[in-house]
C-alpha cells in the first residue's frame, strides 16, 4: 500500500518536473528567437525541486541511487541550477565592474538631445 | 542599512541596499533608454520588466522578482498568472466568420468585458507603429481593446502605512483579474472568426507600451507620477490589452483636467520614496510629458515590493474621486476661458 502511495505521488511531481524542463527550453528558444528582448520568463526552481521530491518518493531503484541522482532535474531543468548559475556568474560580473552589455541601449546616448 | 535590506523612512527617504546597489549597473542609465532630452520621435525602446536576466538592469529586477516570489501572498497570485499566460490557449479561429456592424461588435465586446465586474473600464483603439518596441515586430491586430481595471484602495494603500507587500499582491491581482478577462474576450473574437490575441499586465512579451495605446483609447491623461489617471479610476487601476482584427469603433482621446491638476498638486513628488518626481513635464522621445526618473524610481520600485506609494497618496486614487474631481477640473477650465475671453 505504501508503494502503491508512492508512486501515486512520484508520478505527478516527475511529470510536473519534466513539464517545466520542456517548457523553460522552448522558453530560452523562444527568448533566442527574439533577442533576448522581452521573451516569457523561465519558471524557476519548480521543475528542479519537484523533480527531486518524486526522485526521492519514487518506491524504484535503492535510494543511494536515487539519491545519487538529484543533479539530474536540477541541471536539466534551466530554470534551476543553470538559471542561478548563471546569476551568481553575472552578480560576480557586475561586482567586479564589468559591462557585459557595453553595446547595449542602457549605456547608450541615443537620438538628438 | 543591512546588506540585504533597504532602508526606508518618511523622515530619511530611501536608501537601496547594499547588495542592490552591487546589482545595479553603473553608467547604464533607464532613462537614456526611455529618451529623456530627446526631441526626435522614435520607436521606444523597453527599459525593464524583460524577465530575464541578461540585459544591463536584468539583476536588479531577478533581486525584486525573487524577493515579490518569496512571499506567498504575492506569488500565488503570479502563479496563476503565469498559468494563465502559459498553460491555459486559446481557441482557434473559427473558419466561418460571423458579420455584423462595427457598432454592434463594439457594443458586445464592451458588455462582455464588462458583465462579470473583474474589469471596470474598456476602450478601442487603432494600433500605432510608434507604440510598438524598436526591435519588434509590428504585432497583428490593428485595434486593441484596452481593459482596465480598479484595485482595491483599502488593500492598495497599505503601503502609506509601510506594508509593501499587501500593495504589491493587490496590483499582481489586478492583473491575473484583468487577465481573465482579456482572456475570455480574446476568445469569444476567435469563435466569431477573428483574430484576437491577448497579453497580461504581468505578460514577459508585450510587443508595444500600454499606456499611450490606453490614453488614446479615452481611458484617461498620464499623471505626473507617470501613470494613467482615469476620471472613473482615478490612479488606482491595471491594464490588459487585447488586439484583433474585428471591425471596431475606437473611442478618442479625452482631456478630463489632469494636466491642470497635476499642474498644482504636490502630493506624489513630495511623498516619493526616492525622489524621483519633479513638477515640470520634461522633453521624452520627442513629446513634453510627464517623467518619472527611472533611475531613482526604479531601485524603489526594487526594494519596496513594486513600491506604488505615488498611486496610492494620489487625490484621483480614493474610491468615488475621480468623476467628480474631472468636473471640478472641467469646470475651472471653462470658468478660467470664460474670464480670458
Amino acid at each position: 500500500m505504501t508503494e502503491f502511495l508512492r508512486w501515486i505521488i512520484a508520478i505527478p511531481l516527475l511529470a510536473v518536473s519534466l513539464y517545466f524542463i520542456l517548457t523553460n527550453i522552448r522558453f530560452l528558444l523562444e527568448n533566442f528567437r527574439l533577442g533576448l528582448n522581452a521573451g516569457p520568463a523561465p519558471m524557476t526552481i519548480m521543475g528542479g525541486l519537484s523533480g527531486c521530491l518524486g526522485l526521492l518518493i519514487l518506491p524504484y531503484m535503492e535510494f543511494t541511487d536515487r539519491l545519487a541522482l538529484l543533479w539530474l532535474p536540477l541541471i536539466l531543468d534551466l530554470g534551476s541550477l543553470p538559471f542561478y548559475v548563471s546569476l551568481l556568474v553575472l552578480t560576480i560580473c557586475q561586482g567586479m565592474g564589468v559591462r557585459l552589455w557595453k553595446n547595449h541601449p542602457d549605456y547608450q546616448t541615443r537620438g538628438n538631445t | 542599512m543591512g546588506y540585504f535590506n533597504c532602508e526606508y523612512t518618511k523622515e530619511n527617504g530611501f536608501v537601496p541596499s547594499k547588495f542592490h546597489q552591487l546589482l545595479w549597473p553603473k553608467e547604464a542609465s533607464g532613462n537614456k533608454v526611455n529618451g529623456l532630452g530627446e526631441t526626435e520621435k522614435h520607436r521606444p525602446v523597453q527599459s525593464y520588466h524583460k524577465h530575464h536576466p541578461f540585459y544591463p538592469f536584468g539583476l536588479a529586477e531577478q533581486w525584486f522578482i525573487h524577493k515579490c516570489m518569496a512571499n506567498f501572498k504575492i506569488a500565488n497570485w503570479y502563479f496563476k498568472h503565469w498559468i494563465t499566460e502559459n498553460v491555459t490557449r486559446l481557441g482557434k479561429i473559427v473558419n466561418e466568420r460571423q458579420h455584423d456592424t462595427p457598432e454592434n461588435w463594439t457594443k458586445k465586446i464592451k458588455e462582455l468585458a464588462l458583465e462579470d465586474d473583474d474589469v471596470h473600464v474598456v476602450g478601442i483603439c487603432r494600433m500605432k507603429e510608434e507604440w510598438v518596441y524598436e526591435d519588434r515586430e509590428i504585432p497583428r491586430g490593428e485595434w486593441v481593446i484596452i481593459l482596465g481595471r480598479r484595485m482595491e484602495y483599502d488593500e492598495f494603500s497599505k503601503n502609506i502605512k509601510g506594508d509593501f507587500v499587501s500593495q504589491c499582491r493587490e496590483v499582481i491581482k489586478s492583473y491575473v483579474m484583468g487577465q481573465t478577462t482579456g482572456y475570455r474576450v480574446a476568445s469569444w473574437i476567435r469563435k466569431q472568426g477573428y483574430y484576437s490575441s491577448f497579453k497580461g499586465g504581468l505578460s514577459d512579451d508585450h510587443s508595444f507600451t500600454v499606456v499611450p495605446a490606453a490614453i488614446d483609447a479615452g481611458l484617461g491623461q498620464l499623471g505626473k507620477h507617470g501613470n494613467l489617471i482615469s476620471d472613473v479610476l482615478g490612479s488606482a487601476f491595471r491594464l490588459t490589452p487585447v488586439l484583433t482584427d474585428m471591425p471596431l469603433i475606437t473611442d478618442e482621446a479625452r482631456d478630463i483636467g489632469v494636466d491642470d491638476f497635476c499642474g498644482t498638486c504636490q502630493l506624489c513628488a513630495r511623498d516619493c520614496p526616492a525622489d524621483a518626481i519633479t513638477h515640470e513635464k520634461h522633453m521624452v522621445n520627442g513629446d513634453l510629458k510627464w517623467y518619472v526618473d527611472f533611475d531613482k524610481c526604479v531601485p524603489a520600485f526594487n526594494e519596496l515590493y513594486a513600491c506604488g506609494i505615488c498611486l496610492a497618496v494620489c487625490p484621483w486614487s480614493r474610491p468615488g474621486v475621480a468623476p467628480s474631481l474631472t468636473q471640478k477640473m472641467l469646470r475651472r477650465r471653462e470658468r478660467k476661458s470664460a474670464e480670458t475671453s
